[in-house]
C-alpha cells in the first residue's frame, strides 16, 4: 500500500512518469561496487552501501548484503551524498505578494510547491534531480531586506508533503547591499537605510524578547501575555542563537556591514554571495566561525545580481585554503548548475575534496541538518547520487539518484519521440 | 582677404579726444575719464606679448591699432602717433581667445533661457544658432570679460543632428552685426547624448547604432536632394536636407561630438562614406584612435575634462594628449563645448587648468588663439598679434596662466569692449 | 545577381577605408610536440607541431622543426585547438556594469539599416575574458528585442583601438527576432519582405532601363531587407521554441532567405524539419537553464548531420566558459569531437569565414589555443591564446 502511494506521488511530481523504476520503496537496497565519497573523511575505492527503510544501514568496503536485498551493481560508478543547495530558490516560485522590506514573518517552506504546477520546465524538480540535487535550503527573494526564514526541503517525499521538510525554520535571511534598495522612493533607498532598518528591528526584537522573558518570570498568575509578533519572533530566535542569520552581502562594504551587525547583536551569521570578499577579512571570519555561501557562477545570467560584474573565481579556493567553510548555493540563479560551479571552483584552485564537501556536508552543517543529510553515514537519510565519472567534471552524467532510499532518477537513453508527446508544456 | 564681404562692426568709431593711460598691472589705475572707450588709434605697451605667431612670447612690445587692425608690432615705441591715440599699458597681452565650439548665447544663464537642444526629434538640421543667439545673455559678457572674443556657437549635443552653428564676435549691438560666418558647421552627436535623450523614453534612437543609422539615412536623403535640386525637376525646398547638403558639398564641416575611441572611429567612418569634412569635439579618447586620426587628418576640439572624461580615461591625460597631437601634427584647440558645466567655463579657465596639468603657458595660449583660428579658417584675420590682423586683444595685469591674474581690458576689433573697473 | 551587388555593394564600400588591420604583419610562432586537434582533414595529431609564419599557418604535422629565430612554445603534455569561435554574442556593446547598452534598439521594430559595428566599443573589458577562454573570433549581433535587429559583424577578439581593425567580416548577416514578433509577427515580417521586394524591383527597373531617369531613392532599411532577399545577407533568426523555429523556416521558404537559426532550444522536437530545411543552428546558451531535454538537442542534431554551433550568447564574461558549455552538451550525449567542431570549424563555415579560421590548416590564420589538459575536462586551463601568431593571452604562472 505504502509503495502505491509513493508511486502515485512520483507520478504527480513529474519524476520519471511512465518509467518508474521498479525499486520503489524496497525494504533493502544494496549499491555494490561503487567508489564511495562518504564526505565523512574517507573515500572507499570500492564498497557497498546498504539502504534500509530509507536510511543508510551500512557503508564500507566489506558489507554483507542481506538476503532479499535488491542489489544495484555500481561498478565503475561514483557514489556521493545528494547535493544540498545551501541557499536557492524553490521550484515553483513566482508567488506574488512577497514584496516589502520587512517580511521576517514569511517562512519560505510555506511556498515550496513540488507539484509541478509551474509550467516553466526549467523549474521542475526533475531537472534539478537530473543534475544531482536532492535538497534545497529555499529562500524567497533577494530584494526584501528581511526575507523571512528559509526552510531545508528535499526534492522528494516518500509519503506526505511534510516529509519534504528537513528543517522548517532553518535560517533568518537578510539581504544587504544594492538589491534591497527600493527604486520607488519608498524606504529604504540607500544602504544606510537598509542597515538602519535591520538595526531598528533587531533592537525591537531584543525588547520583545525581554517582554516575554519578564512575562515568563513573572509570578503573578493572571497577567496577560505580551502580544505575539510573528516578525519579531523570528528575529528573537536569531538573537537567542537558535537559527543563524544568512546575510546576502556581495560587495566588500556590505560584508563589513554584515560583520558589524553580527557583532552588535551577537548573531550567528552565514555570509552569502560574497565572492568579492577581500582576503583581509578572512581572520575576522575565522574568529567568528562564519561560513560563506558562494553563488553559482552562472547565477547571474537570468538575474541581474551585483556579483556578475565582480565575481571572483579565486575566492572559493582562497577561503577553503584558510579553512573557512565554503558551501555552494544557487542563490538567485540556477540550482541545477551547482556541481558545474564547484567544478569551476576546482579549475580555479579549490581543493577537489573541499569542493565536494561544499556541495554536501558543509551546507548541511551550517544549516544544522547534518544529522540527516550531507554525508553517507550509517543512520543518515539515503540521499545519494551515482555518477559516471568524477562528479565535478561537467561531462560526467548522473546515472541514478536516491532520495530517502527511493530511486527518483535513472538515466535512460534520451528518446525525443516520447518527450515529443508532451511538447505542450515545453518538455 | 579670406574674409571678404564680412562687415566688421565696431571698426572706425570716431574717437573722443584725449589720452587714456592705463597703468595696468601696476595696481594703480589713473582716474579714467567717463567717455566712450573706443578710438581710431590705440597703442598698447605690452611688458610681455603672446604673439601666437612664430616668435611665441616676446619681451616688451608696442602694438599699434588703427581702424580696428594691428598696424605694427615693434620693440621701440613707434613715432608719429596722433596725439589722440589711446594708450594702454599691460603686463601681458594675448590675442583675443577663440572658442571653436560652445553653446554660449544659446545655453542661457537661467533655465528658461536654455535654447540649446530641441528635443522634439533627433534630426534638427534645419535649426540655426543665429535664431537663438542671445548677445544679452549674462554669460556672453562673462566670457568676453575673461578674454573670449570670438566663438563658434550652436545647438547642443542632445540630438543626433543638432542644427547649424555660427561664428560670432562677443561684442556688438546686434546678432547680424556680430556674425562672422553663418552657417559655419552642422552639429552632429555621436556620443551618448542623443541615445540618452530618446532612449530613456524608448524612442528612436536608443542605441549608438541607431544614432548612426539615422544620420546615415539623413545624409543619403540629403545627397539625393542635392542631385535633384540641380536637376530639371527640382523638389520643393527642404531645410533639413539643405543644411546637410552643404556639409556634403564640403561647404561647411560637420562638427561631430565623439568622446570614446569607437565614436571617433564612427565619425571617420561616416566621413569616409559620405566624403564630408569633420571637426571632432570632445574626443576624450583621441589617443586611442590615433592611427585612424593620422590617416584622416581631422582637427580636434578638446572639451573640458568633465565626468565623461573620467569615465573613459584612467585619469586626466590632457597634457599627454596635447603633446601627442602636436607631435603627430594633428590640429587641436581647447573649447568649452556643450558640457554641463560649460556655462560657467571660460577658455581662460580651461587654459589655466591645462597649464596646471602640464601644458606650458605658450602651448595653452596657442590652443585658444591661433589653433582654433586655423581650424575655423579665420587665421588670416584672427588668432595672433601680427601686423595686418584684426585687433582682438586681451590685456592682463600679470601672467595669464596664474589664477590671481586679472583681465584688465579686452579689445575687439580695436574697440575697448571691456576695461576692468568700467 | 546584377542589381543589388552593383549598387548596394558600392554603397557599403567607402567605410571599409579603415578596415585594413593596422597590424597587417602577423608574427611567427612554433608550437612543438603537443596533442593537436586540427579540426581539419588531418584530424588529431598525437605528437604534433604547428608552425605559424607571418601570422598564417605555414605547417602542421609531426616531427617538424622550428626555423631559426622563430619563438617556440613547448607543447609537451598540452593540447592545441584552433582559436575558438562563438557565432553569437553581444560582447562589447554594453559597459562593465551592464549599463549603456547599445545592442537593442528599442525605438523602432525594424532596424535592418542599422549596423552593430556602430555600437561596438572595443574597450569594454569583456573581450579580454573571451581571450581567457580561448575565443578568438566572435560574431557580434544586435539584441533580440526588435523584429529586425540589424546588421551583424564578425570580429577577431583581441581588442584594438577601433573596431575597424578587428573586423574579420562585415555585412553579410542580419538579425531577426521571432520572439519579439509573436502575434502579429509573421504578418509584420511579410509586410516588410514585400516592401523589400518592391524596393528591389524598383532598382531592377531602373537598371534594366539602362539607368535612364532619376535613380530610385536609397533607403537603408529596405536596402538591408533587400540584401536578405537576394541572399547576400544570411538571415540569423532568433527562435527558441519549436513554433518560433517553424515560423523561421516558413519565412525562409516563402522569401527564399538563407537562414541560420539562433538558440534553437526546442530543436529536439523538430529534428526532421530542421534537417529537411537544411538550416544551420547556433545553439545555446545552455546556462540559461532551459529544460534538460533541450540540452540533448546539439547531440541529436549533430548526429543527424545538421551543422550546429554552440554559443554562450555573451554580453559579459561568459565567453570564458565556451569549453565548459561544450562540455554540458557532451554530458547530454553529444560526441566530444562534435562538440569541439561546434566551437571551431562549424561556426567558421556558418559565418563564411572558414577560409581564414576554424581549423589548423596551412594557409589559414595562425589562431590557436593551448590548453594544459583535455579540452573536455572542467579543470583544464587555457594557457595561451594566439591570434595570427601573436600570444594575446597567457595564463599567469601557467605558461612556458
Amino acid at each position: 500500500m505504502r509503495t502505491r502511494i509513493a508511486a502515485c506521488l512520483l507520478y504527480s511530481l513529474g519524476f520519471l512518469p511512465l518509467n518508474l523504476p521498479e525499486t520503489g520503496m524496497a525494504q533493502e537496497i544494496a549499491i555494490q561496487g561503487a567508489r564511495i565519497l562518504t564526505m565523512e573523511g574517507r573515500t572507499i575505492q570500492s564498497g557497498t552501501l546498504l539502504i534500509r527503510d530509507g536510511k543508510i544501514a551500512a557503508v564500507g568496503p566489506n558489507v554483507t548484503i542481506p538476503e532479499g536485498a535488491r542489489v544495484i551493481a555500481a561498478e565503475g560508478l561514483t557514489a556521493m551524498p545528494g547535493i544540498v543547495d545551501a541557499e536557492g530558490r524553490a521550484p515553483g516560485h513566482g508567488i506574488r505578494g512577497l514584496e516589502g522590506p520587512m517580511r521576517a514573518e514569511l517562512i519560505a517552506g510555506d511556498f515550496f510547491d513540488p507539484y509541478g504546477r509551474d509550467y516553466r520546465p526549467e523549474r521542475t524538480l526533475k531537472d534539478l534531480v537530473e543534475w544531482g540535487v536532492t535538497s534545497i535550503n529555499v529562500k524567497l527573494t533577494e530584494t526584501n531586506v528581511f526575507d523571512g526564514v528559509s526552510s531545508v526541503v528535499k526534492l522528494h517525499a516518500p509519503t506526505t508533503y511534510d516529509d519534504h521538510f528537513v528543517k522548517y525554520r532553518a535560517a533568518l535571511r537578510v539581504n544587504l547591499g544594492e538589491r534591497p534598495r527600493s527604486g520607488e522612493g519608498r524606504f529604504p533607498t540607500t544602504r544606510m537605510g537598509i542597515v538602519g532598518m535591520v538595526r531598528e528591528n533587531f533592537i525591537k526584537a531584543q525588547e520583545y524578547q525581554k517582554r516575554w522573558e519578564e512575562f515568563a518570570e513573572d509570578e503573578e498568575e493572571d497577567k496577560a501575555p505580551p502580544p505575539r509578533n510573528q516578525k519579531l519572533e523570528h528575529l528573537a530566535a536569531a538573537l537567542r542563537g537558535e537559527i543563524p542569520v544568512m546575510m546576502h552581502a556581495v560587495e566588500p562594504m556590505d560584508i563589513e556591514t554584515a560583520l558589524r551587525i553580527a557583532d552588535e547583536f551577537n548573531l550567528r551569521i552565514i555570509l552569502t554571495a560574497s565572492s568579492m570578499l577581500p582576503e583581509a577579512l578572512v581572520p575576522e571570519l575565522l574568529e567568528r566561525d562564519i561560513p560563506v555561501v558562494l553563488g553559482t557562477y552562472f547565477a547571474h545570467i537570468n538575474n541581474h545580481i551585483e556579483e556578475q560584474f565582480g565575481f571572483k573565481y579565486e575566492t572559493a579556493a582562497m577561503l577553503a585554503d584558510r579553512d573557512v567553510p565554503v558551501a555552494f548555493g544557487g542563490l538567485g540563479g540556477e540550482t541545477k548548475f551547482l556541481s558545474l560551479n564547484a567544478g569551476i571552483a576546482v579549475q580555479n584552485g579549490m581543493e577537489h575534496q573541499k569542493a565536494l564537501e561544499g556541495l554536501t556536508i558543509i551546507p548541511a552543517r551550517m544549516l544544522g541538518v547534518d544529522d540527516r543529510i550531507g554525508s553517507l553515514a550509517v543512520g543518515k537519510d539515503a540521499d545519494l547520487i551515482l555518477y559516471r565519472g568524477d562528479p565535478l567534471e561537467i561531462t560526467s552524467p548522473v546515472e541514478k539518484v536516491f532520495i530517502g532510499g527511493i530511486m527518483v532518477y535513472e538515466r535512460k537513453p534520451f528518446d525525443p519521440t516520447y518527450h515529443d508527446m508532451k511538447k505542450g508544456g515545453g518538455s | 582677404m579670406k574674409m571678404a564681404g564680412l562687415n566688421w562692426p565696431g571698426v572706425g568709431i570716431p574717437g573722443g579726444g584725449g589720452v587714456w593711460l592705463l597703468l595696468l598691472g601696476l595696481a594703480v589705475l589713473h582716474p579714467v575719464p567717463r567717455v566712450p572707450l573706443s578710438a581710431q588709434v590705440a597703442v598698447i605697451r605690452a611688458e610681455r606679448l603672446m604673439t601666437s605667431a612664430e616668435d611665441g612670447i616676446v619681451g616688451p612690445r608696442f602694438v599699434v591699432v588703427r581702424g580696428g587692425r594691428i598696424t605694427s608690432v615693434t620693440i621701440q615705441r613707434p613715432s608719429g602717433l596722433p596725439p589722440a591715440a589711446l594708450e594702454f599699458e599691460a603686463e601681458f597681452v594675448t590675442p583675443g581667445f577663440i572658442d571653436a565650439r560652445t553653446t554660449l548665447g544659446l545655453s542661457g544663464l537661467h533655465r528658461g533661457d536654455d535654447d540649446r537642444d530641441e528635443t522634439s526629434g533627433p534630426n534638427q538640421a534645419h535649426l540655426r544658432a543665429v535664431d537663438a543667439f542671445d548677445l544679452s545673455d549674462p554669460l556672453v559678457g562673462h566670457s568676453l570679460r575673461s578674454g573670449t572674443t570670438t566663438v563658434q556657437t550652436g545647438p547642443g549635443d542632445a540630438n543626433s543632428i543638432g542644427g547649424q552653428a555660427g561664428i560670432f564676435k562677443l561684442h556688438g549691438e546686434t546678432v547680424a552685426g556680430t556674425s562672422v560666418r553663418f552657417p559655419s558647421a552642422v552639429v552632429f552627436s555621436l556620443d551618448e547624448s542623443a541615445k540618452l535623450t530618446y532612449g530613456a523614453a524608448r524612442q528612436f534612437p536608443s542605441t549608438r547604432m541607431a544614432n548612426v543609422g539615422l544620420i546615415r539615412q539623413a545624409l543619403v536623403d540629403a545627397d539625393r536632394y542635392r542631385e535633384q535640386r540641380s536637376g530639371d525637376d527640382p523638389p520643393s525646398r527642404d531645410l533639413r536636407k539643405e543644411a546637410l547638403a552643404k556639409v556634403l558639398e564640403r561647404e561647411i564641416p560637420a562638427l561631430v561630438s565623439a568622446e570614446r575611441a569607437d565614436e571617433i572611429a564612427t565619425a571617420l567612418r561616416l566621413a569616409g562614406e559620405f566624403g564630408f569634412e569633420v571637426v571632432l569635439v570632445g574626443a576624450t579618447q583621441v589617443r586611442v584612435a590615433l592611427p585612424l586620426m593620422l590617416e584622416a587628418n581631422v582637427p580636434v576640439l578638446l572639451g573640458p575634462p568633465g565626468k565623461a572624461a573620467l569615465r573613459w580615461e584612467a585619469g586626466d591625460l590632457l597634457p599627454q594628449t596635447a603633446s601627442e597631437l602636436r607631435d603627430r601634427g594633428i590640429r587641436f584647440a581647447l573649447v568649452t563645448g556643450d558640457d554641463e558645466d560649460a556655462a560657467q567655463a571660460s577658455l581662460l579657465a580651461m587654459a589655466r587648468s591645462a597649464i596646471r596639468r602640464g601644458l606650458t603657458l605658450e602651448q595653452a595660449l596657442e590652443a585658444i588663439t591661433i589653433s582654433p583660428a586655423r581650424i575655423l579658417g579665420l587665421d588670416a584675420d584672427l588668432g595672433s598679434v601680427e601686423e595686418g590682423k584684426v585687433a582682438d586683444l586681451v590685456l592682463f595685469d600679470g601672467n595669464p596662466g596664474v589664477a590671481s591674474t586679472r583681465v584688465a581690458a579686452v579689445l575687439v576689433e580695436g574697440t575697448a569692449a571691456y576695461v576692468r573697473g568700467h | 545577381m546584377r542589381r543589388p551587388h552593383g549598387i548596394f555593394g558600392l554603397c557599403s564600400l567607402p567605410f571599409l577605408v579603415f578596415s585594413q588591420p593596422a597590424t597587417a604583419t602577423g608574427q611567427d610562432l612554433f608550437i612543438s610536440g603537443a596533442t593537436v586537434y586540427t579540426m581539419g582533414p588531418a584530424g588529431v595529431l598525437a605528437d604534433g607541431d604547428v608552425l605559424i609564419r607571418d601570422g598564417k599557418i605555414a605547417q602542421v604535422g609531426v616531427s617538424l622543426s622550428a626555423p631559426p629565430g622563430v619563438p617556440v612554445i613547448d607543447g609537451d603534455g598540452r593540447f592545441v585547438l584552433p582559436g575558438l569561435i562563438d557565432a553569437h554574442s553581444h560582447i562589447a556593446t554594453q559597459d562593465e556594469r551592464g549599463g549603456g547598452s547599445d545592442r537593442h534598439e528599442q525605438g523602432q521594430r525594424v532596424n535592418t539599416g542599422l549596423r552593430i559595428l556602430d555600437s561596438v566599443n572595443p574597450q569594454y573589458k569583456w573581450l579580454h575574458s573571451a581571450l581567457e577562454g580561448g575565443v578568438t573570433v566572435l560574431l557580434v549581433t544586435p539584441g533580440s528585442n526588435a523584429t529586425y535587429g540589424g546588421q551583424i559583424v564578425v570580429i577577431k577578439t583581441p581588442p584594438k583601438p577601433t573596431v575597424e581593425e578587428m573586423i574579420l567580416k562585415v555585412d553579410g548577416q542580419t538579425k531577426m527576432s521571432m520572439a519579439a514578433t509573436m502575434g502579429t509577427g509573421t504578418s509584420e515580417m511579410r509586410e516588410w519582405f514585400h516592401k523589400g521586394r518592391e524596393y528591389l524591383a524598383k532598382w531592377d527597373r531602373w537598371e534594366e532601363g539602362g539607368r535612364e531617369g532619376p535613380e530610385p531613392t536609397r533607403d537603408l532599411q529596405l536596402e538591408g531587407i533587400a540584401k536578405q532577399l537576394t541572399g547576400e545577407f544570411v538571415t540569423h533568426i532568433h527562435a527558441q521554441t519549436a513554433i518560433e523555429m517553424q515560423y523561421a523556416l516558413k519565412m525562409a521558404r516563402e522569401f527564399g532567405l538563407t537562414v541560420n537559426i539562433e538558440h534553437g532550444f526546442d530543436g529536439w522536437k523538430m529534428v526532421d524539419d530542421i534537417k529537411n530545411a537544411g538550416v544551420d543552428i547556433t545553439f545555446g546558451p545552455m546556462i540559461y537553464a532551459f529544460a534538460n531535454e533541450a540540452f540533448y538537442t546539439p547531440g541529436i542534431l549533430a548526429r543527424e548531420g545538421v551543422k550546429v554551433a554552440l554559443t554562450m550568447d555573451s554580453a559579459s564574461d561568459f565567453e570564458k566558459h565556451h569549453l565548459h558549455h561544450a562540455q554540458i552538451a557532451v554530458r547530454f550525449g553529444m560526441d566530444p569531437m562534435d562538440a569541439l567542431r561546434s566551437v571551431t570549424i562549424l561556426p567558421a563555415e556558418m559565418l563564411r569565414v572558414d577560409d581564414r579560421v576554424g581549423s589548423l590548416e596551412v594557409g589559414k590564420d595562425g589562431d590557436a589555443v593551448i590548453l594544459d589538459g583535455d579540452p573536455m575536462s572542467t579543470f583544464t586551463h587555457v594557457l595561451f591564446t594566439i591570434v595570427e601568431g601573436e600570444v594575446v593571452f597567457e595564463r599567469s604562472g601557467g605558461g612556458s
